[in-house]
């Protein structure tokens, strides 16, 4: 079983704290990264493939910290950056050799993964072509490729469906789901759906800190009683919309039916609703 | 008397038919029993033969296992091995290899034209008769020029966004920017040393001193270059760059244009004085920005 234990991870920039003192322990499965934009998702991944040095705390896989096992580290780990970028002149095999070349792999087994993987992704037609005619989802499905050529044991991947249309991001979230078994695999996305399909548990993280971590179940009971669905007239909609969070509005013959996350009765008639991942999203950074 | 002897003669005859007769009989029998006697051996040979095949296919039989298990055990075998991972370790000049191979095509042309336009330089001044500072003039500006180009190969991995994806692997950014500064380094230092070679052969100067002269405006482009990377997330762009090595290239031609005597032999120290604390100020620079790459600061930039 493998085992990754994050111990009171933090960094800062002068007085702000862009990851404050996160704690945990990820084994076997699929973790997903849920938080606002600025809420450090970024820079704790970062900080976990050993890219970015934590200022306290420490990584530690299989025991041992990240940055004693080094280039060992970096042999099973697997990344997907937020900001993607490649060598545009290349095309998609080419650069998948390079990366493979930088991956420590042998010519022959890196020619036979990336034929692999581009038709995994569905790239094998293009992958004479170079990156700079490709879409952004096909740049996106190039950048999840590179990520999988080693046949990681820990795989990052920082907002990996970010520019895919529903197709693709179902045929990413089989990818990963395939590849779940033996491996950690961590993914932030602001897509909850994404989450809620693929993920064994959920981290929640806001203004730095590691708010909760659970399975699907637990979280959802966490929002239990806290979400509401209530039949408002048309006019009201908006002075409801303005006092409460509300995370779904739906026009029926009857009036507005609104779905509220709010910790009380939104009015007298709502009635409590059964918490979906949307709805524990909202419930957690309702500031926001 | 003839009768008898003829008589006699065919008792002789029929005597020696006799003998040849019993000859060939006992030949046959002879032969008969050597074909009875290599049979009864080629027999007792099959035999045994046989036997010993009989045997080792019983034994066969008994040590191989059963086909279904042999089958189950090689299945068994292979899933085994399938689970294990195989470490690669590849040496440095694998990475050498992998560098050179993966370089842009710019590059590859940019050097070249550098190269060529100095030799050309070099062979067609030494034509008509001229000075130590005819040759250095255009010299020193190809030669800030390479520190630039090879400079901006370095920030590729920065401009384009890959430094944090190389980050992330086995070999990671800052060992392939070393292999990379090495190479395009040693390959500037070498041509440059060989063109030095040639001018202080046509201008009969000391050969030590014309690669002091050229190696001078060289290291302080890459110095100018790695300052304004490292000090500008703007130093970065292409445009930078182009200006950097149009700034480097004109301040290198200056010392040439003076009329005073830069050159000469007097002032030798202090070209050398300024090579070793450019020397110093790059490897101070390169520690800086190794100890960023590591940090993350530097590959982290948005």
């Amino acid at each position: 079983m493998l085992e990754l234990t994050l111990e009171g991870v933090t960094k800062r920039y002068g007085d702000m704290a862009a990851v404050n003192g996160v704690s945990c322990t990820l084994t076997n499965g699929v973790y997903g990264l849920l938080g606002p934009n600025g809420s450090g998702k970024t820079t704790l991944l970062r900080m976990i493939c050993g890219i970015l040095e934590a200022t306290e705390g420490r990584v530690l896989y299989g025991g041992s910290s990240i940055r004693d096992l080094g280039a060992e580290y970096r042999r099973v780990l697997g990344y997907l950056p937020q900001e993607f970028g490649y060598y545009s002149e290349f095309t998609a095999k080419r650069f998948l050799m390079y990366l493979a070349a930088l991956k420590a792999m042998g010519k022959t087994e890196a020619g036979e993964k990336v034929e692999e993987l581009l038709r995994k992704v569905d790239l094998d037609r293009d992958k004479n072509r170079k990156i700079k005619t490709f879409s952004g989802g096909m740049v996106r499905r190039l950048g999840i490729a590179q990520a999988l050529l080693n046949d990681p044991e820990i795989l990052i991947l920082d907002e990996p469906t970010a520019g895919l249309d529903p197709r693709e991001r179902i045929r990413f979230r089989n990818i990963i789901s395939t590849l779940s078994r033996k491996r950690i695999i961590l993914l932030s996305t602001h897509i909850v759906p994404d989450v809620e399909y693929i993920a064994d548990e959920i981290l929640l993280m806001k203004e730095g800190k590691l708010l909760a971590m659970g399975d699907m179940g637990r979280l959802l009971e966490l929002a239990r009683g806290k979400v509401w669905e209530c039949i408002v007239k048309p006019e009201d909609t908006e002075r409801y919309q303005a006092y409460f969070n509300v995370s779904s509005l739906k026009n029926t013959e009857n009036g507005v039916r609104l779905r509220i996350v709010s910790d009380r009765r939104p009015m007298e008639e709502a009635r409590p609703a059964d918490p979906d991942l949307e709805d524990v999203y909202l419930y957690y950074f309702r500031e926001q | 008397m003839k009768e008898r002897q003829m008589e006699k003669t065919d008792k002789k005859k029929g005597k020696r038919r006799n003998n040849r007769v019993k000859a060939l009989k006992g030949e046959k029998e002879r032969t008969g029993l050597n074909r009875f006697y290599e049979k009864k051996r080629e027999k007792e040979n099959g035999v045994e033969e046989c036997a010993t095949a009989d045997a080792v296919r019983r034994l066969k039989q008994e040590c191989m296992p059963d086909p279904e298990r042999r089958k189950q055990s090689l299945a068994e075998i292979r899933q085994n091995i399938s689970k294990k991972t195989f470490c690669r370790t590849p040496f440095p000049g694998e990475l050498l290899a992998v560098q050179i191979q993966y370089l842009s095509a710019g590059f590859w042309i940019l050097q070249g034209i550098f190269i060529v336009a100095m030799i050309l330089f070099v062979e067609r001044a030494s034509g008509g008769k001229r000075e130590l500072a005819d040759y250095l003039q255009w010299t020193s500006v190809i030669a800030a020029w390479m520190g630039v180009a090879g400079c901006s190969q370095l920030s590729r991995h920065f401009s384009r966004g890959m430094a944090e994806l190389e980050q992330s692997c086995y070999f990671n950014l800052s060992q392939v920017w070393t292999i990379r500064m090495a190479f395009s380094g040693l390959v500037d230092i070498g041509v440059l040393t060989l063109c030095g070679g040639r001018i202080a052969e046509r201008a009969k100067a000391p050969f030590g001193a014309v690669c002091v002269y050229i190696l001078v405006p060289f290291v302080l482009a890459n110095v100018c270059c790695l300052f304004f990377f490292t000090a500008l997330r703007g130093g970065r762009s292409r445009y930078v760059q182009l200006a950097m090595a149009f700034v480097t290239g004109t301040l290198a031609a200056v010392p040439a244009a003076t009329p005073g005597e830069a050159y000469a032999g007097a002032r030798l120290w202090k070209w050398g004085a300024v090579l070793a604390a450019g020397a110093v100020f790059y490897l101070w620079q390169l520690r800086c920005i190794y100890r960023k790459i590591r940090r993350g600061e530097m590959v982290c930039w948005n």
